[in-house]
């Protein structure tokens, strides 16, 4: 599958230098700023991009964004969050697409950045 | 003054900082009006600034500071670090002329994100003939300079009959030169451009060998470099929309501070804009007479209201429609429908009958009163 080949063990997904995240006040929306495009991003997109700063694998990522759905779901019951596994999958799914369009860049963490 | 408020009006993305029409080069299409903001009329540093906070209250996340050349302005840098601080994606569209490393690493420093570097051909010889000054060894120290400050780096070219054929050549200077993007734009014929169309109008077989050319090369570099390639509407099976619609998307402010709904929307003779010095942006954008006048479908020519393109092509291009016919009201000449489509036919033979070499002389750009513009007729 080639989200596996992209996303081995210790990759650092990192938003690409030319991009910057911002939330909109006036919009009320997070936005993702590049070189004559402006995309607009749900509240899960922004939550994953916002982790992708080089320092964190997708499995951490993962956990991270798991974590503060359990937070969030206290009172329901703990099976409302979906499996670590099936996140993971959907994440670097979604990494992959946006590795694709050069907004975030994949680092290794045995490389020099 | 009457004043409506389109209901569907959504804030803008982007602004147009036009902060000088000032110039080393003398491109004979340039976009800029034939007639410009002189020097002593263009806003201070101060009324800069209130522009840019304004515009970011208005809902604005991008700024593109360009010209004539903004680096001519001593308070780029100040006025970059003002956008950064408003959290606005800073661009830089430049000529390349007067950026050495030092200075670019100081507009970085101060929040600059991406830059611009025109270029107008593949080499020397061709290049410096096209921007009527020698440029091109000064743009390619700009882009080492871009480059090692370690900032994003776009290269745009304005595309045409004198360089077509160098399509492949112009992505080999990018990809050699580190560009991240590519901005292959063939000529608009408004202003300069439409001054000069018959020497800078292709041909058919032109467009479509650099097309291939284009194709091959996307395929190829895939994501590593972005090429973006616009074809001339004249040669497009209908109009384009007006910079995705009249005030829909951006806003442009002229370097005297008058602000327009699209680039070129000056041209148009009989509307009047409104000048930032006197109304808010916000007035500007949402209340105003020229912002609303072809906003919508009110604004679309009548044939084009029962017309099912008109969602793609926003019932064309305003600004077209008045420098080929002189009517800001009529259908874009681009459609095959508008009664004026034979101008664009007339347009496109002589492209494709004429020998490569056009008679006529290139009129340089000039940054001048420009008495020039009553020579504006459209030859039929």
């Amino acid at each position: 599958m080639v989200v596996e080949s992209i996303f081995v063990d210790g990759s650092l997904p990192k938003i690409a230098a030319k991009a910057r995240l911002k939330f909109d006040k006036v919009r009320e929306k997070h936005l993702l700023l590049l070189p004559e495009k402006v995309v607009v991003l749900n509240e899960t997109a922004a939550s994953i991009l916002r982790l992708c700063d080089g320092s964190r694998t997708v499995n951490t990522i993962t956990e991270d964004i798991r974590n503060s759905l359990m937070a969030g779901s206290e009172t329901r019951s703990s099976s409302a969050v979906p499996e670590l596994k099936t996140m993971e999958a959907d994440i670097s799914e979604f990494l992959l697409q946006m590795a694709n369009q050069g907004w975030v860049v994949i680092q290794h963490e045995n490389e020099e950045t | 003054m009457k004043t409506k408020r389109h209901s569907a009006v959504q804030p803008p993305f982007s602004l147009l900082a036009e902060l000088t029409h000032r110039c080393p080069l003398n491109c004979p299409y340039c976009s800029n009006p034939i007639e410009m903001a002189k020097e002593d009329m263009e806003l201070s540093m101060e009324e800069w600034s209130r522009v840019l906070s304004e515009a970011a209250e208005l809902g604005v996340v991008e700024v593109h500071f360009s010209g004539g050349e903004p680096l001519l302005r001593d308070d780029l840098e100040p006025l970059i670090r003002h956008a950064a601080s408003l959290e606005m994606y800073g661009n830089l569209i430049t000529s390349g002329i007067g950026l050495t490393t030092e200075k670019a690493i100081r507009l970085k420093e101060a929040g600059l994100a991406n830059v611009q570097v025109s270029f107008q051909a593949a080499e020397a010889k061709l290049s410096d003939l096209i921007g009527g000054y020698k440029a091109f060894e000064k743009k390619r120290e700009a882009v080492t300079a871009v480059k090692q400050a370690e900032l994003h780096l776009s290269l745009n070219v304005v595309l045409h009959r004198m360089n077509l054929d160098q399509v492949d050549e112009i992505i080999q200077l990018a990809e050699e030169l580190g560009a991240e993007r590519l901005e292959l734009a063939n000529a608009q014929y408004y202003n300069w451009a439409l001054l000069n169309r018959e020497n800078l109008m292709p041909s058919r077989d032109q467009i479509e060998r650099a097309s291939a050319v284009y194709e091959a090369a996307k395929a190829r570099l895939g994501r590593k470099m972005e090429i973006i390639w616009v074809i001339p509407d004249y040669y497009a099976s209908a109009p384009k929309p007006c910079m995705g619609g009249w005030g829909a998307i951006g806003l442009t402010i002229a370097p005297n501070g008058i602000a327009l709904p699209c680039p070129t929307a000056g041209m148009i003779k009989g509307l009047s804009f409104e000048d930032v010095r006197k109304s808010s942006l916000g007035y500007i954008w949402y209340e105003s007479e020229s912002f609303n006048r072809f906003r919508g479908e009110e604004g679309m020519p009548k044939a084009c209201l029962t017309c099912d393109l008109r969602h793609q092509d926003g019932g064309g291009c305003r600004c077209q429609a008045f420098a080929l016919t002189g009517d800001a009201y009529a259908m874009d000449p681009v459609c095959q429908w508008a009664p004026e489509h034979h101008l664009i036919e007339k347009a496109v033979q002589d492209a494709n009958s004429q020998p490569v070499e056009s008679s006529s002389p290139l009129i340089y750009r000039r940054y001048s009163k420009g008495p020039i513009r009553n020579k504006t007729v459209i030859k039929k």
